[in-house]
Formats: C-alpha cells, sequence, structure tokens
C-alpha cells in the first residue's frame, strides 16, 4: 500500500504542470479543459473551410466565436502542421485524427504528401503531434493499461507502474512499449503457477469433513469450490498471463460443470492442465484434456465400450469440430478454402468414436503399473467378486464397501485404457495430403492422413483372452490419432484465430491470423503447436501492440466485448481490497442470468462455449461485417443485468465499518457477504479498496479523478469530451465544494463522489470494451 | 452437444461456515441508508415493483388482427424415435393383438442393447440400460386416438403431404400424456420425420452421393440447429438471418412504431430471430419470478399505497387470495445512482445512436443497452396496464417447481403468456395506444443429448417438462379474449411449434443414442388441423412401394425394408453397410427400415422449411414472398409450400 500511495502522490504532485500543458495545447482553441474532436476538431475543419462567426461554433456548445477565431489566428505557426504557412484542410484533417484517437500511418491515410510542406515525411508530422495534447497520464501509461487488459484480469496502477519499469528487450523490433511488453511475457511465462487448484479443492474438502465430523452436520460440498480457487488465483495471482491463456483456452476446449463432470475435483484438476499446459505444447493439450475424466464424462467418452460396433461419437464429433480442426478447410489465414470444402465427413466421426474406446478412471485398487498410487488389498476380488482394476469402478464410488473407500486423487489422474474394452475394428482418421514445410515430428502422421488415413484393425489373437485388445494397443491408436488431429495443417489458423479473438480483437485481420499461424506451424525451432511461441506472437503482434496505425474501418473494427468474468476481475484487480478474513472468494453461483453476470468459470451452457466465435450481431458490428462473440451474451437482458451486478459492486456498502468506504462485491447472489451474528462476521466478505480515490487532490478534483479510473478501468480510451460531460454532472450533483459540511456530511460527500465516479465508469462503454 | 443436462437451476451448496440466506430478489442496494441519495430508493424500488403488479381490471384481450407464433426449440437433438412411437398395426383386421404388432417389435428391437424395455419414467426397480425402447403395455396411455380406421385419415390430402396412417396407431412418449388430450381435441399435430433439406433426397442418393445437394454439416449440432433455424441448410458459414428475423422484417411494418420489438426472445440471443438489418432486431427478457402482491391484495382491488411483489414461495402459499405479479423478465438498470436524475443522464446520454469514428464495438454495447433501457420501460408499463391474472399464471404455477425440478421452459412459456396478454397496450403509443399484430417468441429447453447415461433420465423429465408447459400455455391462452371476436380466444391467434437439432438414431450405442437427422415435431394452435399426423413417419405407402401394391401385409406396415434402392444386396449401397444373408455391417440392424441410414438416423421425408413456411403463410406472409423468406424451400420441397395442417383461413 505505501508503494502505491508513494506512486499516487507522485502523480498528484506533478498534476499541475501536466495541467497547465493541457492548457497549452495547441488544439484546444475553445479554451476548455481539454482538446476534443467533437468540438476543437470540428471547429479546425470549419475555419480550414473558410467557416467564421456564428458557423465555426454551432453545435459546439460554444457560443463566443471570436475568441475562438482569435485563438486560432494566434496559434497558426502551432496548428500549421504541415508547415505550409496556413491552416488548411489538410491540418485540421490531421488534428481531428488526433483527437479522435488515431496515430501512426494512419493519421496520413489517404493524404498526398504533395500537401505537406515542411513536415513533408509521415515520421515528421507524428513526431510533431506527439508533442501535443495527451492525458495526465502518459502515452505509455495508457498503452500498458491496455496491454494488461489483453494479458491479465485487469490492470492496476501498481500493475501499470511495474510494466512501465521493466527494461526493454532489445531482441524485439518496435518501440518502446513493445519492447516493454516482450520482457513483460517473457517473465510472465517463468512465473512459476501460484499453486495447483486441486491442491486448494483438497484443503477445502478436509476442512469441510472435519466441521461435519465435529459437528455432527452434513455440509455439501460441491463444484462451486473449484470457482472459489479460479477466482482467488485470478485476483491475486502473480501467474496472470498463464491463468488468462488458460482462461482462453477454457473456452475453446470446453468443459463445464453443466454436464455429467460436477465435481469440484475433477473440475480443478481440469483447470490445472489448462494452465500447466498454456505455455507447452498444443499436441500435449489435445493429448490430456481428451484423456481428462472432466473432458471423459462432459463428452461421454468415459467407458465407452469397444465391445459395440457403433460407439458413443460425442467426443469423437467435438475434438474435431470445436477443438482442433473445425468443419472446413481452412488457408493459413484463417478465411475458408474455396468452395467451403469439408474437413472430414461421417465416416471419420464413427472413425475417432472407435478410437476413444476403453478408457476409464484409473482404477488404484490392486493397480499394478503404478505402485506409489496403487492400494493393495488382501484380495483383488472385491465383495462383488469383481477383479480390480474395475472399469465400473470411479474415484468417488463408495458403494463397494469399506473395503473401496473413494479415492479423489482419481480425479486427476488421466483416464487409462482397460484390457479388452478398446475397438479392435479398423478407423477412420483425417485424410490430408502431405503439405510443404511440415515439421519432421509430423512427417509420420502426415504420410499417414496421405495414404488414405485408415487405422488397420488391430492383430489380436484367436482364442481366449488372446482375442482382446491389449492395453498397449489402445495407447498406441490414441497416440496415432491425437497425432492424425495435431499434424492437420487446420490447427494452426483455428486455434490461432480463437485465441487471438479471446485475447485482442474480435475481428482480426487475415495478416494477423496468418502471421500467427506461422509460428504455430513452426516456432523457428521446428516445433509445431508451441503455444509460448504462439502466445507471444499474438499479444506481441502490431495489430494488437499499435492499433493507432490501422485506418478507418480496420481500426473500427479492432477491439473486442469484454467477456462478463473479466469485467468483473477488471474491478476486483484495479481496486484490490485485502482478501476476505475467510480467505475464500465465493464468487459461486454468479453466472445468474439474472443476478449475476451471466457467466462463470467452467460454467459454459455447452460445448459450444458462451458465445460461438462467428457470432455478429445485428447493428453497427453487421453491417460492417464485424464479429462479435461476447454480444451472444450481451443480449437486452443481461446488459441490465450484468450492469446492476457491477453497479451494485461499485456502490453497495455496509454500514459498518471497515467496508462503509467501500464497494462490497456481492460475492453471490445468495449473500454469502451479508453480515449476520453478534459480533457482525464478515467472514467471505469481498470489497473493493477505493482508498487511493479518497485522497485529497483526487476525490475533491474530478478530472483527476476520473482521469485515475479511466487509467485503470478504461485503458485511457473514455474521450475527453465524455469525461467533461461525467465531471459536469458529479461536480453538479456532489459538488467538491464542501465548506461548511460536518465532518459526517464531509465524509458522506467523499463517499458520494468516489462511488458515483466509478459507477458512471462501470456504465460506460469504454469499461465494457477493450480496443 | 447443446444444453445437454444444463435445465435446472445453478446447484447450490450449503457449506460449513456459511450462512445462506434468501438471494435478493433484485439487485437493489441492500443497505442504503448511509446515501444520501439513497433515501428515495425505497419509494422508487416499490414503484418498479408495481409497474409489474396485478390489481388492473382492464380488459384482457389481444388486438383484432392479433396474430403470434413461438417458435420452441429442443437444444441436443430430441430422440424423436421414442416421441412418436407405433402402437397398433391396426390393419384390415383391426386386431390388436401382439401378434399383429410388427411395427412396435420393429421399433423394440432396433433401439434394443443390453437389458430390458422401458416402463415409463422412474418406474422403481427399473435399471436403466442400454435398451432404449419403451414397453408395449406403457404406451396405452398416450395412445393417440384412431381418426379413422380404414386407412383414411380425417383430413384430406394436400400435395401429397398429409400422411395416410393406414389406419395405424401411435402413441406418445409416456411422459407427454398432456398432450394427448390437446392432440386428440384436434388442436395439436405431428409432424413426423422433418429435417434440413436442401433437395428431397432418397437412401440410395446418400449412400451414392448422388441426386441434389445435401445439408452441409449434418449431424452438428451447431449447424443443424442454425440449418433449422435460418432455413438455409445447404450454407456452412454463419447465417446472416434466421427465418424469424426475415419474417420479422417483413412484417415489421405491420406494428408500426410499436413500442416492443415484433421479435422477442424469452432465451437470449438465437439464429432463428437473427436479422441483417435493424428494423426487427428481438427484445430480450427474462423468464421472471412469480410473486403475489404484499400486502394481500385482491386481484380486484385497487392496489394499496407501497405494494410490493412478494417472491417468497412461503408468501405465494400463505395468501393464495392476493393478486399476481412478476418481478424481473425485464430489467431495469437500476443500481446505485440510476434514479439520481443527473448522475443517470450521464450514463444515459452515451448510449444508443451514436457513431464512434474509432470503434464499432462501442456503439454495439451502446445500442444494446438503449434497446434495453427504452423497452424495460414500455414492458413494464404494458404489464402495469394489463397485469398477469390467475388466469395467465394459475396453469404454470403447479407445475414451474423449484431446483433441480425447476421446469424453465414453462417459465418463459408463462413470460410469453403474459406479454400476449399485454400486447394490446404495446403497439404505437402515439396518437393514441393500439395493439401489436404480429409477434414472433422464442423458447427454448435443452438436455436432449442422449448419448449416455443420462439417456433414461433426461428423455422422461424434459418431454415432462415439454408436455406440462405446452399445456399451461394452451389453458392460459384459452383465457385470453380477442377484441372484436366475440367467443374466440388467443389459442385461435396463436401458434406454437417445436423445433430440434435432429432426431438420433434409433440403434442404442450401449447407453444411449446418437446423433440423427429427421425428427417429429409439434405444432400446436386453433388454427392448426390437428389430431393427425402430417409427413411420413417410417413408413411405406402404396403411392411409394408400386411392388407391394395388392401385398396387404406389407402396404400396412410402418416399418420395413426398403427395397427402392435395388434388390437385396441393394445397389448402390456399401456392402460393408448392409449385408442382408449375415445381417452385419453397421446398417445391420436399421437399414431394414424406410428412411433410416446406417444406425437408424431418419433420412427426413420432409424440409424443415416446409414445416415452418406452413406456419409462415397462416402468419400472413405472401406466397410471393416465400422465395426470400425460404431461399431453399423451392428445391427442397418442389411440390409445395403448403403441408396442409395450417387452417389458412383463420
Amino acid at each position: 500500500m505505501m508503494v502505491k500511495h508513494w506512486r499516487l502522490w507522485a502523480v498528484i504532485c506533478g498534476l499541475s504542470a501536466v495541467t497547465s500543458a493541457h492548457a497549452a495545447c495547441p488544439f484546444n482553441v475553445a479554451g476548455g479543459t481539454h482538446a476534443d474532436a467533437m468540438r476543437d476538431g470540428v471547429m479546425l475543419v470549419r475555419y480550414a473551410n473558410g467557416l467564421r462567426g456564428a458557423a465555426l461554433v454551432a453545435g459546439t456548445g460554444i457560443t463566443d466565436f471570436t475568441t475562438v477565431q482569435n485563438t486560432i489566428l494566434a496559434r497558426t505557426g502551432l496548428l500549421d502542421i504541415n508547415g505550409n504557412g496556413v491552416i488548411d484542410t489538410t491540418d485540421a484533417a490531421v488534428i481531428s485524427r488526433v483527437l479522435f484517437g488515431y496515430g501512426g500511418g494512419a493519421l496520413t491515410a489517404g493524404m498526398s504528401v504533395a500537401a505537406f510542406s515542411t513536415r513533408d515525411s509521415v515520421a515528421v508530422m507524428n513526431a510533431y503531434v506527439a508533442g501535443g495534447c495527451s492525458s495526465i497520464y502518459s502515452a505509455e501509461q495508457q498503452r500498458a493499461s491496455r496491454f494488461l487488459t489483453r494479458t491479465t484480469f485487469g490492470a492496476s496502477a501498481a500493475s501499470i507502474e511495474a510494466f512501465n519499469a521493466l527494461a526493454e528487450d532489445n531482441a524485439v523490433t518496435g518501440d518502446s512499449h513493445k519492447r516493454k511488453a516482450s520482457t513483460w511475457v517473457t517473465a510472465q511465462m517463468a512465473t512459476a503457477r501460484s499453486s495447483k487448484h486441486y491442491d486448494y479443492i483438497v484443503t477445502k474438502k478436509a476442512e469441510v469433513d472435519a466441521y461435519n465430523l465435529a459437528n455432527n452436520a452434513t455440509t455439501t460440498f460441491g463444484n462451486e469450490v473449484m470457482r472459489e480457487s479460479f477466482w482467488n488465483q485470478a485476483i491475486t495471482g502473480n501467474d496472470q498471463l498463464r491463468q488468462r491463456a488458460a482462461l482462453a483456452l477454457s473456452e475453446v476446449l470446453v468443459v463445464s460443470s453443466y454436464g455429467a463432470s460436477q465435481d469440484a475435483f475433477e473440475l480443478a484438476a481440469y483447470l490445472d492442465i489448462l494452465n500447466d499446459g498454456a505455455f507447452g505444447n498444443f499436441r500435449d493439450l489435445l493429448y490430456n484434456t481428451a484423456l481428462s475424466p472432466a473432458m471423459g464424462r462432459f463428452l461421454s467418452h468415459l467407458r465407452n465400450d469397444g465391445g459395440n460396433s457403433n460407439p458413443n461419437e460425442n467426443f469423437a464429433r467435438e475434438i474435431l469440430q470445436l477443438f482442433s480442426v473445425g468443419l472446413v478447410l481452412l488457408n493459413d489465414d484463417g478465411t475458408p478454402k474455396s468452395g467451403n470444402p469439408p474437413s472430414y465427413d461421417e465416416g471419420t466421426v464413427k472413425g475417432f468414436a472407435k478410437v476413444f474406446t476403453g478408457f476409464s478412471y484409473d482404477d488404484p485398487y490392486c493397480n499394478v503399473t503404478d505402485v506409489s498410487y496403487a492400494i493393495p488389498l488382501a484380495s483383488c476380488v472385491d465383495v462383488y467378486n469383481t477383479t480390480h482394476p474395475d472399469w465400473g469402478w470411479s474415484p468417488d464410488n463408495d458403494d463397494r464397501g469399506p473395503n473401496f473407500p473413494p479415492v479423489m486423487a482419481g480425479w486427476k489422474r488421466p483416464m487409462v485404457p482397460f484390457f479388452g474394452r478398446h475397438s479392435k475394428l479398423s478407423k477412420q482418421l483425417l485424410t490430408y495430403t502431405i503439405y510443404p514445410s511440415a515439421v519432421a515430428s509430423c512427417s509420420a502422421a502426415i504420410a499417414q492422413a496421405a495414404a488414405g488415413g485408415l487405422l488397420p484393425a488391430l492383430t489380436v489373437g484367436t482364442t481366449g483372452s488372446g482375442t482382446r485388445v491389449t492395453t498397449t494397443q489402445a495407447y498406441a491408436t490414441i497416440n496415432s490419432a491425437i497425432d492424425n488431429i495435431f499434424c492437420h495443417p487446420n490447427v494452426g489458423p483455428f486455434i490461432s484465430k480463437h485465441l487471438i479473438k479471446l485475447l485482442v480483437t474480435s475481428t482480426p485481420s487475415t495478416g494477423y491470423v496468418s502471421r500467427v499461424t506461422s509460428k504455430f506451424n513452426n516456432n523457428g525451432s521446428n516445433v509445431r503447436g508451441d503455444m509460448a511461441t504462439v502466445l507471444k506472437t499474438i499479444l506481441l503482434d502490431d495489430e494488437a501492440i499499435t492499433p493507432e496505425n490501422l485506418v478507418t474501418l480496420e481500426r473500427r473494427k479492432f477491439g473486442k466485448l469484454k467477456a462478463p468474468i473479466l469485467r468483473l476481475s477488471a474491478l476486483l484487480r484495479a481496486f484490490p481490497g485485502t482478501p476476505p478474513p475467510s480467505g475464500k472468494y465465493k464468487l459461486h453461483d454468479i453466472d445468474s442470468l439474472e443476478y449475476g453476470i451471466n457467466q462463470g468459470p467452467l460454467q459454459s451452457p455447452t460445448v459450444f462455449n458462451f458465445y460461438h466465435p462467428d457470432f455478429s450481431p445485428p447493428g453497427p458490428l453487421k453491417l460492417n461485417n464485424a464479429l462479435g462473440p461476447e454480444f451472444e451474451i450481451t443480449t437486452t437482458t443481461s446488459i441490465a443485468a450484468t450492469q446492476n451486478y457491477f453497479g451494485n459492486a461499485v456502490v453497495r456498502d455496509s454500514p459498518d465499518t471497515p467496508y462503509k468506504d467501500y464497494g462490497l462485491v456481492d460475492v453471490s447472489y445468495r449473500g454469502s457477504c451479508n453480515r449476520y451474528g453478534t459480533p457482525r462476521v464478515y467472514t467471505d466478505c469481498m470489497y473493493l479498496n477505493y482508498s487511493d480515490l479518497y485522497l485529497d487532490g483526487v476525490w475533491n478534483d474530478s478530472t483527476t479523478l476520473f482521469e485515475y479510473i479511466n487509467l485503470v478501468l478504461m485503458g485511457g480510451r473514455l474521450t475527453v469530451s465524455a469525461q467533461d460531460g461525467y465531471v459536469t454532472a458529479l461536480n453538479s450533483q456532489f459538488s467538491p465544494n464542501v465548506t461548511g459540511l460536518s465532518a459526517t456530511a464531509l465524509a458522506q460527500r467523499k463517499r458520494d463522489r468516489v462511488k458515483a465516479a466509478v459507477w458512471l465508469a462501470v456504465h460506460s462503454p469504454e469499461f465494457q470494451i477493450q480496443h | 452437444m447443446k444444453k445437454a443436462s444444463n435445465t435446472s437451476m445453478p446447484h447450490t451448496t450449503k457449506t460449513a461456515d456459511t450462512l445462506q440466506t434468501a438471494p435478493p430478489r433484485r439487485s437493489f442496494l441492500l443497505s442504503a441508508s448511509s446515501f444520501a441519495i439513497a433515501g428515495s430508493l425505497s419509494t422508487i424500488e416499490s414503484l418498479t415493483k408495481v409497474a409489474h403488479a396485478a390489481g388492473s381490471t382492464e380488459p384482457v384481450s389481444v388486438g383484432v388482427e392479433y396474430k403470434a407464433i413461438v417458435c420452441v426449440f429442443l437444444y441436443g437433438g430430441q430422440d424423436a424415435s421414442n416421441v412418436l412411437i407405433p402402437y397398433f398395426d391396426g390393419n384390415a383386421a383391426g386386431n390388436a393383438t401382439a401378434a399383429t404388432n410388427i411395427e412396435y417389435d420393429t421399433y423394440a428391437s432396433a433401439r434394443s442393447g443390453e437389458g430390458a424395455a422401458q416402463n415409463e419414467a422412474g418406474s422403481v426397480g427399473n435399471p436403466r440400460t442400454g435398451n432404449l425402447s419403451f414397453k408395449r403395455s406403457s404406451l396405452a396411455a398416450t395412445a393417440l386416438a384412431a381418426r379413422t380406421t380404414n386407412g383414411v385419415s380425417a383430413v384430406a390430402a394436400t400435395g401429397g403431404f398429409t400422411t395416410n396412417t393406414h389406419g395405424r396407431q401411435f402413441a406418445l412418449h409416456p411422459s407427454l400424456l398432456k398432450l394427448k388430450g390437446i392432440f386428440d381435441a384436434g388442436k395439436l399435430a405431428v409432424v413426423a420425420n422433418v429435417g434440413p433439406l436442401v433437395a428431397p433426397l432418397t437412401r440410395h442418393n446418400v449412400y451414392t452421393g448422388t441426386g441434389g445437394a445435401r445439408p452441409a454439416n449434418l449431424y452438428s449440432h451447431d449447424d443443424q440447429q442454425k440449418g433449422w433455424m435460418s432455413g438455409t441448410a445447404n450454407v456452412s458459414t454463419p447465417p446472416a438471418s434466421g427465418i424469424g428475423g426475415r419474417i420479422g422484417e417483413l412484417l415489421a411494418g405491420m406494428n408500426g412504431a410499436s413500442q416492443i420489438a415484433l421479435q422477442v426472445s424469452v432465451d437470449g440471443s438465437n439464429t432463428f430471430q437473427l436479422t441483417s438489418g435493424l428494423n426487427a432486431i428481438p427484445y430480450q427478457v427474462g423468464y421472471g419470478n412469480i410473486g403475489r402482491i404484499t400486502p394481500s391484495t385482491p386481484p380486484s382491488a385497487p392496489l394499496p399505497v407501497g405494494a410490493t411483489c412478494n417472491t417468497s414461495s412461503s408468501y405465494i402459499t400463505a395468501n393464495p387470495t392476493s393478486a399476481y405479479c412478476i418481478s424481473g423478465g425485464p430489467i431495469r438498470i437500476t443500481n446505485g445512482y440510476s434514479f439520481n436524475t443527473t448522475l443517470y443522464n450521464a450514463f444515459r446520454s452515451r448510449v444508443g445512436g451514436t457513431n464512434n469514428p474509432l470503434n464499432l464495438y462501442l456503439d454495439q454495447w451502446g445500442d444494446t443497452a438503449d434497446q434495453s433501457i427504452k423497452t424495460e420501460q414500455a414492458v413494464a408499463a404494458a404489464l402495469l396496464a394489463s397485469p398477469l391474472t390467475e388466469d395467465i399464471v394459475g396453469p404454470f404455477q403447479p407445475i414451474i417447481g423449484t431446483g433441480n425440478t425447476f421446469n424453465s421452459l414453462a417459465a418463459q412459456l408463462r413470460m410469453v403468456a403474459g406479454l400476449i396478454r399485454a400486447s394490446a397496450t404495446l403497439g404505437p403509443a402515439t396518437p393514441s395506444v393500439t395493439p401489436v399484430k404480429r409477434q414472433i417468441f422464442f423458447v427454448s429447453i435443452g438436455g436432449f443429448d442422449t448419448h449416455g447415461d443420462e439417456f433414461w433420465d433426461n428423455n422422461p423429465t424434459q418431454n415432462t417438462r415439454i408436455g406440462d408447459a405446452l399445456k399451461a400455455f394452451w389453458d392460459a391462452m384459452g383465457n385470453i379474449a380477442v377484441q372484436g371476436a366475440a367467443g374466440s380466444t388467443a389459442r385461435d391467434r396463436v401458434t406454437l411449434f417445436t423445433a430440434t437439432d435432429f432426431g438420433r438414431t434409433l440403434d442404442s450405442n450401449g447407453k444411449g443414442s446418437d446423433h440423427g437427422w429427421g425428427s417429429h415435431q409439434f405444432v400446436m394452435g386453433g388454427a392448426v388441423l390437428g389430431g393427425s399426423i402430417y409427413g411420413k413417419n417410417h413408413n411405406v405407402t402404396t403411392a411409394e412401394l408400386p411392388q407391394d401394391t395388392g401385398n396387404a401385409a406389407n402396404k400396412t406396415r410402418w416399418m420395413k425394408e426398403d427395397t427402392t434402392a435395388g434388390a437385396v444386396p441393394r445397389t448402390g449401397i456399401p456392402p460393408d453397410r448392409y449385408d442382408n444373408a449375415t445381417g452385419t455391417g453397421p446398417g445391420a440392424k436399421c437399414n431394414g427400415l424406410n428412411h433410416s441410414l446406417d444406425r437408424g438416423e431418419m433420412l427426413p421425408t420432409m424440409a424443415g422449411d416446409a414445416y415452418i413456411a406452413t406456419i409462415a403463410r397462416w402468419f400472413g406472409v405472401q406466397s410471393t414472398d416465400l422465395a426470400s423468406v425460404f431461399p431453399t424451400l423451392a428445391t427442397a420441397h418442389p411440390t409445395g409450400s403448403d403441408v396442409g395442417f395450417m387452417n389458412l383461413t383463420m
């Protein structure tokens, strides 16, 4: 806390100087607090077109045109961007673009260089205007905030400062921000996990068991505890990029507590697979998730019996369609190949259905393959006369008598093949032709796919148990099938585009997808599917790092609606309170449509994720051929409920200390943060700590107040005119002039000003959107 | 897998150190007293709730020109083979002995697996097995009334697509008992073996790759849902609009400057209502929670000052004479400072109608918030003018359930019923308030993707919910009058229909069934020529199989070997699929059935487009507009757009 206060004081101490720089900003011709595109930009365009008098200021809210005209005239030298001695339409257009937030090449796109006089190159003009008008926070601070919005669960003053204090990675070509971003990503990838989600569940289960024993109680233990662990780590963990990537992966390789997998242990173990593998290889992610008990239950290939001539097709279909290849053949830029040729047919689905047969939980009883896990028994035949390991065994299985207590570790063990349960029939895999520059490790799989992709029927004996498929054969089949998928040329563009959409922008350019695909296909060291390289490529791509350089329509399509989980986490990280006294982040059931935010980790309603990656909502996005997946769950109903949840979190308080000044997060709509008992108990309360905003010079200076909030919650994207409107409203409703107020009234005024400002922020479009 | 097993409320548990309290019904400030601005909140909260409350004695009616369609989508792929089950061959002999029930036996055989056939849902001592069939004895209660005994349907054939049942009798899934009465009364029809098609196909076509185009990405949940809902079965990229969306855009002019969008979804975003343009973007509303007015107030009495909507079940039970009300549904952005006019306006002025030069996503979010705010106000006012009463809520209350028994479909249809009832005040507000003329509603229920162990849990449960919800909706519609049409009720103006991703395999995978193609659907309403089965089940008609002419046994068999593709072994059907001699191959069990592919995926005999187009014609889509609303209808269903189950004159 001390560090942060020091930082904020530093900002405040420097504030007056920065503010005077604002006043001196040459583009601020109307004399407002800041230069604004819709006011100053408009006037300059009109001026350049010869309009004077009332016509100059019409509709801008300014009436004193004489002063404006005199100001413009006096600043001719400063406003003459192209240095030709007069304020012409080129100057006015460039300034307007600057005020709208464009930069780089976009500033001069479509203009003839011949119109430029002395400042006749883009670089020179950019350098000139860069000295113009900015927030009290530097462009570097704003860019850091936006970068952290893409890569973490939310930016904070501390994390922005830390980012900008990083050394630049000189191995990267680009500006200072990009070099620091590279340093940041490298450091994050080297950051260890804080702890395993699975271990959290073990601890909490032991607590509940002890409580039940001591109190003769029957408290249940459900999958909400997994979400508790998720939020704990998302809010407090240092391994932010890993967790953020794991969340994105959980929206591709979907498992949900709505489905058969409803156990806290198995879901936590699944989340661990994604976190552990986030910077590993995609082939391992495919393999490990395919054999995870959570996936086995969710898509019902667990105990899929290969003895059936038509085994369950559920997982087979989804691993191809949703997790790896997709339905149609793709170019490396993510677009479908001409004519939308299908990637596979029903025969292939039926083939993979046979691949994913014969697997079930890893029964520890009488287990001979792993002695450290095995539980020896006097007899390996139980009271039901079933030989172990048992195809029917399940980690929570408690119906086999006292000799077979549940073994929770079974939830994190990969499923294993059972002797004689895997299909012996031939299996049609994906077919594809040999493609150029494939990595060597794919050679065999590609050759097999090119030769028809048919795995022959397994060779078995003719008598007795010799006719049954061995576990070794089952493993060999699975490995061949995963290689067959992994080496399909679609996987690169398919996964790359997914991750770009989940992290950076809903409507990436084809060039962006191509650049990431090429790194997926080969990381430069002949490794395919290296997720560390893929993620770094996504995050450091110039389209993400400097969207200002995109030209008009492409710039408007850049960005995305932040998923509700990420908006809530942004609040919790921007204004971090101390942990709940219980240590439990009980955001258990906040995916309620009516009372919550319509989303929760591993709570997708279906395997198709919360939203389809190609969804385009009617309205501005569809009219411009842009995508907006997250808008599929942002309906006229949910938008109100979600805003109410955020508004509630921001302003709700407790009449008792210590939470009065803070926002009290409704940890679940079931109100487990409600105070109860005498004396009051706040065991699980989570709150937003606004202490930075209560500092003198912040709470009573509306511009400073909003600038701070704008930086941490909106990446500085709240426009000056919008912020001016908020300042006016706030000052009008809760005046910063507190002369004569009693101590009680003063405290109330501070609360009202701070909370109203944050309330307005979380209701701003700029809080919902990252761009 | 779409919405499989996601049909109950999120399950919650009580943990050792948590004192569970009743959830706040809305996200209002719980302890507002510390705010200077908060003093007015309690009053405003009350107003909000009263705005949703009952108490008026306004006439209950829809406008004279009113019509609505309600799409009930069954996410996950309904196991249609257990929705409409052969019960009684009823051939010329009229003999119902077991020996004549060849078709039932064929069904039971095709669905067989480890274990015995099942009794009705949840029978004690009835282990759930991989046998997917019902015992015939458990079907007696849901056997549909025989319309004829001589092989002639009560409904005249139209375009050749009205089923001739040959006197055969079918039973509904035992859990759909409540629909039997509506069917028998002639207001519910079953449309058999309907599914996405781009062109009519025979099984020979499918196996040999001949004939017309086929739908893109068959057997994929997502794509078949989109195919059904968009009427563009051959488009593999995301459709730009849905059938409802195109009908809505076509007819939006009828509603004029209506206060509510022509399309309303009680189930969030969906492809059916997707629009390309801006004039029929659906309003999405929640299903809300039913309460009773506190203090207890009879429906006919004026609301007392400060009345609120109490949604606790104990209060509802304890005050059976108090008027019904609904909270939630249309949700207002209410928290914190939103009742502070200055601050609220600072937010309000920033959403809707902007044209941000830098970013489209900001505009999209703002427009969504803008529609939410505007429509919530109108709907809240309309519900005040035409509140939910016992007549509307009563049929639903006994069957809604809570927790794991919660019937979300019923809750959604309850909101639809409420909005239909309020439609008379939701049309244009100026110069005077007039009724809405057209509405398209969307609701859904999931849990049908029964690949595994859930088969015998979900199918009885979900079908019970469908039966309960549709019957309650039917009852509620009977309690809404129609302006200027004495004796008529909203039943005559509302047509409800079901659709699903696809049917499922007849064949068991050892636990449940896998993805199929054609399925059976329900259509219900006063304008429906019900009590009949339309389309073709797995049947053979004399017209189809001339070689069977004169063969009474074959003619009247619903399921039999299809020899249309040639002699056995059949021309064009790869021998590894079906070998009649040895009974092996993937299709060994089901290839003997008509329209059945390898595992009993049924090849549709009617395009989903034709099914919905028939309803669209009744709704007011002119024949000249059919091609634009259903772009592939003409090729998919060349014999005409009217399948015959709607009374187009109503």
